[in-house]
């Protein structure tokens, strides 16, 4: 068995002639051919067109990264109004009696979470900034954390394609914060980088509003109303156009 | 949609947050899976077609057979043992050469060539080096061997397998493995000495 135990030399080791050399070469270099190997990746669905299993990769992946994006614009809108917790205090005080600042903390709060028609009454019109603040001045201030809590838990199941109105929504709360903090340049500030942001943004016409809204509180009273009778212009029969509308009859 | 997604992930109802994990396990199997038939692509395709080319596919026939043979190994990937790529790759080829060189013969398309064609070839002695004319005389050499020597001698004289992984790719004794290699060798170099003694003649006349 020494020949199964000691392999015996290849043959072009050790050839017997150049033919044999040569015979022994060819069936060594066979190469194949880029054109060859191009078509086999294309068929196993490698380089410029992706396999089965590619896609379906890609696919998955890009869902994770979705839900990565919106789990990320969820916790920004949850995390920024409990940044600017203090600042509600001055807005509240501003927009109803002094003696329900505490309690109207929170409350604040979450009218900005609880949907843009009320967080824009808050801003636009403090008398219909009333009703949401009501329930709580009644001390239910558990309340408005757990609105708090379901409005970023709604918003993390946002599907993918809906995170960037998640994140439009969130740069809007935003600026209700600031204004309702009495900070309208800061709300301005938070616009201008919105609207760099969200070139075709699907919320433009209520940071509009807001924008108007902020220029007012800054005391730029004339070029808000110049901007209040374009958007009832541009907009006459638009949902928000009566806010605006009112805020003009002022 | 360019694909639809596996039933489990995209119909049942899971707690949150679940759905997307299973979907991260499945695309890090579909990746490791690319990744590895990709890797036998760029290790093994050379192999792949010597093996079959040296196994009686035609040149013609290399490119299509090329392409069935992984195809094959894709569609068997998860049977593949971790290691063990390279030896799949050989079996699956010689069977794709094997049920090749049966269609050929079905269709009679296989020619009858004489050596002295090739000693024809050979008057000139740059055509020594042309690797596309030793190719045409190693193929009818090799034509001319059984199928079991022929097969040990290319494992072993091309693929450099030892008769110890010829034996256990083949499921054959390695005593067989080593005698069916001698007679290989022998019988191919007796058909080299008639290809040189009939050029030498031709040469000389």
């Amino acid at each position: 068995m020494s020949d199964t135990s000691r392999p015996p030399p290849r043959l072009i080791e050790q050839p017997q002639s150049p033919l044999e050399f040569s015979l022994l070469r060819a069936g060594i270099d066979v190469r194949v051919a880029p054109a060859t190997r191009a078509a086999v990746l294309e068929t196993l669905g490698f380089d410029g067109q992706l396999s089965a299993s590619s896609k379906a990769r890609v696919v998955t992946f890009r869902r994770a990264v979705w839900l990565l994006a919106a789990m990320v614009v969820s916790a920004a809108a949850v995390a920024m109004p409990l940044i600017h917790r203090n600042m509600p205090e001055r807005a509240v005080g501003n927009a109803g009696p002094p003696g329900k600042q505490n309690s109207d903390k929170t409350e604040t709060l979450s009218a900005s979470h609880v949907g843009q028609k009320s967080a824009l009454e808050a801003t636009l019109d403090p008398a219909a900034a009333a009703p949401p603040s009501e329930p709580s001045t009644d001390g239910q201030t558990a309340k408005p954390s757990r609105s708090t809590d379901e409005a970023g838990s709604q918003r993390s199941v946002h599907l993918p394609a809906r995170n960037a109105l998640a994140a439009e929504l969130a740069a809007l709360d935003v600026v209700r914060i600031k204004l309702n903090a009495g900070e309208p340049r800061a709300a301005q500030q938070v616009l201008d980088a919105y609207q760099r942001d969200f070139p075709k943004a699907r919320l433009a016409l209520e940071a509009e509003v807001l924008r108007i809204d902020a220029l007012d509180r800054a005391g730029q009273s004339e070029a808000a109303r110049k901007r209040a009778a374009a958007f009832i212009q541009a907009h006459p029969k638009g949902v928000l156009t009566g806010r605006v509308r009112r805020y003009l009859d002022k | 949609m360019i694909i639809d997604f596996p039933a489990p992930i995209a119909r049942r109802r899971s707690p949150p947050g679940a759905w997307h994990v299973r979907e991260l396990k499945t695309a890090m199997s579909l990746a490791e899976r690319d990744t590895r038939l990709r890797a036998m692509v760029d290790d093994h395709l050379d192999m792949v077609a010597r093996v079959l080319r040296n196994a009686g596919v035609t040149d013609a026939q290399l490119d299509d057979e090329i392409q069935r043979t992984l195809i094959t190994v894709a569609r068997r990937l998860d049977d593949i043992r971790p290691g063990a790529e390279k030896s799949f790759l050989i079996q699956i080829a010689l069977r794709v050469a094997a049920h090749a060189r049966r269609t050929l013969a079905r269709r009679k398309e296989v020619d009858i060539v004489d050596v002295a064609e090739f000693v024809d070839i050979e008057r000139s002695p740059e055509r020594l080096t042309d690797q596309k004319r030793m190719r045409q005389l190693l193929d009818w050499i090799l034509g001319q061997l059984e199928e079991d020597l022929r097969l040990v001698f290319s494992l072993h004289e091309f693929e450099e397998m030892s008769m110890l992984d010829i034996s256990k790719l083949l499921s054959i004794p390695q005593g067989t493995v080593a005698s069916r290699l001698r007679r290989a060798r022998s019988k191919f170099r007796e058909l080299m000495s008639a290809v040189e003694v009939s050029h030498a003649s031709k040469v000389g006349s």
